[in-house]
């Protein structure tokens, strides 16, 4: 009887200490981390390959990434070829055939989303280091996120039925948080009276869009293509004709363009995080948002 | 009567197509059920099921102090160093599939196309890559490089010497272990059929085994260290065993897309046993790469090849590079070497500058 106690309470001891297993989920990029992280709450471990500080399109297939994807059940991308010069050999590399494409363990966020800036008819190199499929830095448009959080909890789900519950439930906080927030940023935005702005690199024209601000003109001369001289006067012309405010330089692109504009006209340059920890206060995707809001705010009390 | 059972299946098969349960458990559709929800429809059509393609052209401009002797291995003049076209594509779930065609020219020879790799790999076996067919034979920090892919515009003098000028490249099958450590550390084993310069010439009932052993730490979010132990061994021309040994370090930095460093160091050595002569050689390169901006590299090479079964001089040779890497799609290289043939006793200055593009899809980054 003793031994039918102990084994008892052995047992359930047991049954207690052992909490259920996490998803190991492997983001290419911190913003993805972060998306990964409210949908799947307790119930997952997430790590970036990534640095916020890391532009994602330039990375080299390092070997310690592998052995970072080694265990992992989930692979987030963003896709539309932002990652294509390494995460395959990474992915590969790993060894872990549930994280290819075309098993559940493969997360393609672009495929989810409706691309802008998709290249008409014929292209090439000679446009810069474009890509086909269009634009892939949705993720700074909140409404796309939504869109992308929808299907992570439906995968979630299917990698881990158990959580179904709980990835659903995140997924309403993320999503009533997403719409309340929508609403008071488009409001700033709105009162910041912005009308054009010019960027380094078409990184973020997904914002811009969705909150009704015009992208001038890119700093670079093509994606991928550092500006020439007769580029960066032709910007000095365009910021007089058309009293453009601001430029807003993404986090890993040089200041020094900028800066050489700013000195013939009144422009203000703004360093703006375009990735989760790209720059301090965007620990978060709700930060980082947060943060390009202000940089319109700034932008706008420019005289 | 026809007419309401294929109504009612169709009505069905939209009911199943669309049903939450069916996008929720089998996630493998879950894509396919809400892009269609969104209006994005996967367009299929057979040239997206093509493999991917790139091709590479090397064209270089040499001038050497020896001049035009076309027995001399960087002959002056213009020329075309290489153009390789590389078809690269999953086969199925299970096998991928990856070929390079090399055409060349070797001097007072015509072009020639030849296949330089044709392997298949496994993508579905966890924790080990089985390859399958001919493929550069995986020793050493250099031997695996295609030419485009070299660092500097020709390979470093103790891999053309001991392994021969088109290094170690045999059919056989390779399987690469990912050890279950924290850091990354690799083990592979390569059957190889002989037939090269230093193993038998002739193939047939001749097996070589290559092991390589690789080990890479993360010193810092920026740099790396990454350590290489090379062995392999197989019958000879002279019926007796070639041995061959190699280590190699390698540390690297890379700050941002605009600032890198690297250092390289290599020890190599083959004991051709029952050789007549010369049967040991050994040598060892050094190499550092530094990039200075987006656009810029400069680069050094000491290289040292000892001859101690000849009895003669080591080679020697110092080479410096200027790179301008405008895209990632091309770059244009400008290379000095000094070269000191000992056993020739001649020292030779070599100038050459390589124009390198890449066609078709974007490159792999590789580490």
């Amino acid at each position: 009887m003793k031994i039918f106690f102990s084994s008892i309470l052995i047992g359930s001891l047991f049954f207690c200490s052992v909490a259920w297993a996490k998803v190991d989920v492997v983001t290419t990029t911190t913003t993805l981390k972060s998306l990964a992280q409210y949908i799947g709450g307790d119930r997952v471990n997430v790590i970036s390959i990534t640095k916020g500080s890391q532009d994602p399109h330039y990375i080299e297939a390092k070997p310690s990434y592998m052995v970072k994807l080694r265990g992992a059940e989930l692979l987030m991308v963003v896709g539309l070829d932002l990652e294509v010069g390494w995460i395959d050999n990474i992915a590969r590399g790993s060894r872990n055939p549930k994280v290819l494409p075309g098993n559940l363990g493969y997360f393609n966020a672009g495929l989810m989303i409706h691309p802008i800036e998709v290249p008409e008819g014929r292209i090439d190199r000679s446009l810069g280091d474009i890509h086909p499929g269009g634009n892939p830095h949705f993720y700074l448009d909140p409404k796309r996120m939504k869109k992308i959080a929808k299907m992570l909890s439906l995968r979630l789900s299917a990698l881990d039925p158990e959580g179904k519950k709980d990835y659903e439930n995140n997924l309403k906080v993320f999503e009533t948080q997403v719409n309340k927030k929508l609403l008071s940023w488009k409001d700033r935005v709105k009162g910041a009276s912005v009308k054009k702005v010019i960027t380094y690199h078409r990184t973020i024209n997904y914002f811009l869009n969705r909150f009704g601000v015009k992208f001038a003109a890119a700093i670079e001369s093509k994606p991928g293509v550092p500006p020439t001289a007769k580029q960066i006067l032709s910007l000095i012309k365009l910021i007089k004709a058309q009293k453009i405010k601001c430029i807003l330089v993404e986090s890993f692109f040089e200041l020094k363009a900028a800066q050489r504009i700013q000195k013939d006209t009144n422009v203000k340059v703004i360093r703006v995080p375009v990735e989760v920890d790209a720059l301090p206060n965007t620990s978060s995707y709700f930060d980082l948002i947060e943060n390009l809001v202000q940089a319109i705010e700034t932008c706008g009390e420019v005289k | 009567m026809f007419k309401y059972s294929f109504l009612l299946t169709f009505f069905l098969a939209h009911i199943i197509s669309m049903s939450s349960v069916w996008s929720q458990t089998t996630g493998f559709y879950t894509e396919d059920v809400s892009n269609a929800q969104i209006g994005v429809q996967p367009k299929l059509s057979t040239s997206k099921t093509n493999p991917a393609l790139s091709i590479n052209a090397l064209f270089l401009g040499r001038a050497n102090s020896k001049g035009q002797s076309v027995t001399s291995e960087a002959t002056s003049g213009f020329q075309v160093q290489e153009i390789e076209a590389r078809y690269t594509s999953n086969i199925d779930s299970y096998f991928r599939g990856d070929i390079v065609l090399a055409i060349e020219k070797e001097p007072g020879e015509d072009f020639a196309l030849e296949p330089e790799e044709a392997f298949v790999e496994t993508l579905s076996v966890p924790s080990v890559t089985i390859r399958a067919g001919k493929f550069y034979t995986l020793f050493g920090r250099h031997n695996y490089l295609h030419t485009h892919n070299f660092p500097f515009i020709d390979a470093p003098l103790v891999n053309e010497r001991l392994l021969g000028e088109e290094g170690l490249n045999q059919v056989g099958v390779a399987a690469a272990v990912l050890l279950p450590t924290s850091w990354y550390s690799e083990f592979i084993f390569q059957g190889l059929s002989a037939g090269s310069e230093i193993f038998r010439t002739d193939s047939a009932n001749a097996l070589v085994g290559v092991y390589q052993y690789k080990n890479l730490w993360d010193l810092s979010d920026y740099s790396t260290l990454e350590f290489i132990l090379g062995y392999g061994h197989g019958e000879n021309d002279f019926s007796a065993t070639t041995t061959l040994y190699d280590a190699a370090a390698i540390f690297k930095w890379r700050r941002s897309k605009e600032s890198s460093f690297s250092l390289t160091a290599e020890y190599m050595g083959v004991n051709q046993n029952g050789a007549p002569s010369n049967s040991q050689q050994s040598g060892f390169v050094v190499w550092s790469q530094y990039q200075f901006n987006n656009r810029y590299w400069i680069q050094a090479r000491a290289d040292y090849v000892g001859n101690e079964g000849a009895g003669v001089a080591a080679d020697r040779k110092y080479s410096a590079l200027v790179g301008y890497i405008p895209t990632e799609y091309s770059a244009i290289r400008l290379q000095y070497d000094y070269l000191n043939e000992g056993a020739e006793d001649a020292i030779e200055h070599r100038l050459a500058l390589q124009l390198n593009v890449s066609l078709g899809t974007h490159p792999a980054h590789s580490y």
